[in-house]
């Protein structure tokens, strides 16, 4: 389990993580959203031991991590850039192994698993942004530590590689790993993250399972569509609903699925469809940073 | 099946490891090693060749002082390479490496010890090699001659870990290849040149403090320290003042280059 507990972190006078707190559980696929200059990335740095933070700490199952050897507890893919481009991914992998006292059939499997064998020898530089995810991935699962992070992991992946990405992850989180994957592919993330941690401007503003998080808003949002769509408008009206109309249907909002059944039937109208509509992750993420007035 | 990581720890000695065999890969320091070392044979071979020309009785210079001419080149050389080696890496493979090995001091200390340890062995090799050659062309050395190469040679190896590591701290003081380089070539050329211009321009007790700042620089210190040639003419004095020199800028650069290096966000 990996602990952020009020990580603050300021370049100068710009503060780019302010009071940050979240928790990132075994088991789950912890999804960490917000858009550019929110302080992922330095939250992410920090976390990794890259930048030290000014106050606030991150403690990894319950160890605080500063000056600790977290080798064996954080596999970690920040970014392609932090590849040696001069290297080999053999090169890599093998001196990952080293570290640890791994032996290096341990790489060269890994090297199999992620598809690079053919180009093991061939310098890092020379690869697709695709390959280098890959092999970063591989960095970050070859100590097969019990907490995993990733940043934009998804990038310039074709489908194979998410639907690898994806399918390896959950299957990482099924084995009781704690992963915190940062990505802006909200469609992806809907389908791999069981938790979404929400930063805007340096702060956590939403946490919780990817359900909640979601759910937060649903109930403004109900579709009903009814006999006479002129009777159910002027029946709303009357209770103070807003509504938008589509086709045959409106969309009531600011109301919950029963309150607007129970409308529209003591008005007297057949209820021919009635529903909850579900926002998606990205409908939701985009709703909440136009709330705060925040540009993605 | 993969090896059960539960086992594997991280020291010190494997991360030495790790960064000893990343020398030796492609993006590593080997290439600028191997051009040191052929920059330092040849001139070491050029300078034998030349003495035993000129030399017209048997004299122990006619082989310390390739020795030193080979060692010299090497240590100025391979510094260069450091420099820029680590430079470079301060701005793209450092991050990697920091995220492997998370507890700095252990990091900084592999590092430094694979720099100052190739760079013994390579004077080592190199030094060796003109011993090799003098002792196969040599017709003017004496018996005492070859002792004295073999003691040039544990002092120069010790001499270029020392400046090895001044050039492996300037780096990292100052995290870019070319500012590095630049500190590097003016600490070691521009300064001593410059100060003693000041030293012969500037007259009476002025000019002889200038002189005697300028001898305390690094490359004045390190042909002092690496002089064994003087050494049955003038004694060990020298020598030792500029070995103790070198080891002053080395203590000096790694107290800042720790602190720097321990307290810092990487790039």
């Amino acid at each position: 389990m990996i602990e952020v507990v009020n990580l603050s972190k300021s370049y100068g006078r710009v503060l780019a993580v302010d009071q940050a707190s979240f928790t990132v559980p075994d088991g789950a696929v912890t999804g960490f959203v917000g858009p550019n200059g929110a302080g992922k990335s330095t939250v992410l740095r920090a976390i990794a031991q890259l930048v030290m933070p000014n106050s606030g700490n991150v403690r990894i199952d319950g160890r605080e991590t500063r000056g600790l050897d977290t080798s064996g507890l954080l596999g970690v893919y920040l970014s392609s850039e932090e590849l040696p481009g001069r290297a080999t991914a053999r090169g890599v992998l093998r001196y990952v192994c080293d570290t640890r006292g791994m032996p290096h059939r341990d790489a060269d499997e890994l090297l199999e698993v992620v598809g690079l064998d053919q180009t093991a020898t061939k310098r890092i530089r020379t690869f697709s942004v695709g390959m280098k995810q890959r092999l970063g991935l591989a960095v970050a699962l070859l100590p097969r530590t019990r907490a995993l992070m990733l940043d934009e992991p998804l990038n310039g992946l074709d489908p194979d590689g998410i639907h690898w990405i994806r399918h390896h992850l959950r299957q990482v989180a099924e084995h009781g790993t704690a992963v915190l994957l940062s990505s802006h592919v909200m469609s992806e993330l809907s389908q791999m993250a069981d938790r979404i941690v929400m930063l805007d401007r340096g702060r956590v503003v939403a946490e919780g399972t990817l359900a909640e998080f979601v759910a937060e808003r649903e109930a403004e949002r109900v579709l009903v569509e009814v006999s006479s769509v002129e009777s159910a408008r002027h029946a709303l009206s009357a209770h103070g609903l807003a509504f938008t109309e589509s086709g045959r249907a409106l969309i009531v909002s600011g109301t919950t699925t029963p309150e607007v059944g129970r409308i529209v039937f003591e008005a007297g109208l057949d209820v021919l469809h009635l529903q909850t509509v579900s926002r998606s992750l990205e409908e939701t993420y985009f709703g909440r940073l136009a709330k705060s007035g925040t540009q993605a | 099946m993969r090896s059960d990581d539960t086992t594997a720890t991280q020291n010190l000695g494997s991360v030495v490891k790790a960064e000893w065999r990343a020398l030796w890969l492609p993006g590593g320091t080997c290439v600028g090693t191997i051009i040191a070392a052929a920059a330092a044979i040849a001139t070491g071979t050029i300078a034998l060749l030349v003495l035993n020309a000129i030399a017209r009785e048997p004299s122990h210079v006619v082989l310390s002082a390739p020795i030193e001419a080979s060692s010299t080149t090497f240590a100025l050389v391979f510094g260069l390479i450091i420099t820029i080696a680590v430079g470079r890496d301060a701005e793209g493979r450092l991050a990697f490496t920091m995220l492997r090995t998370t507890v700095r001091p252990r990091l900084f200390a592999a590092r430094a010890l694979t720099t100052v340890v190739l760079g013994m062995l390579g004077t080592l090799v190199c030094s060796t090699a003109v011993a090799g050659v003098g002792l196969i062309i040599s017709t003017n050395s004496t018996v005492s001659a070859f002792e004295l190469a073999g003691l040039a040679i544990g002092v120069h190896v010790l001499g270029t870990g020392l400046i090895a590591l001044i050039s492996f701290e300037l780096s990292t003081i100052l995290r870019r290849s070319t500012p590095a380089v630049l500190v590097y070539l003016a600490l070691l050329v521009l300064l001593p040149l410059a100060l003693a211009v000041g030293a012969a321009a500037v007259p009476g007790g002025a000019g002889s403090v200038i002189a005697g700042a300028s001898a305390w620089t690094p490359a004045p210190l390190l042909m002092q320290a690496f002089a064994v040639s003087t050494l049955p003419t003038e004694g060990s004095g020298n020598l030792v003042t500029g070995l103790l020199g070198l080891l002053c800028w080395t203590l000096a650069t790694t107290f800042v280059a720790c602190t720097i290096f321990l307290r810092r966000d990487a790039n």
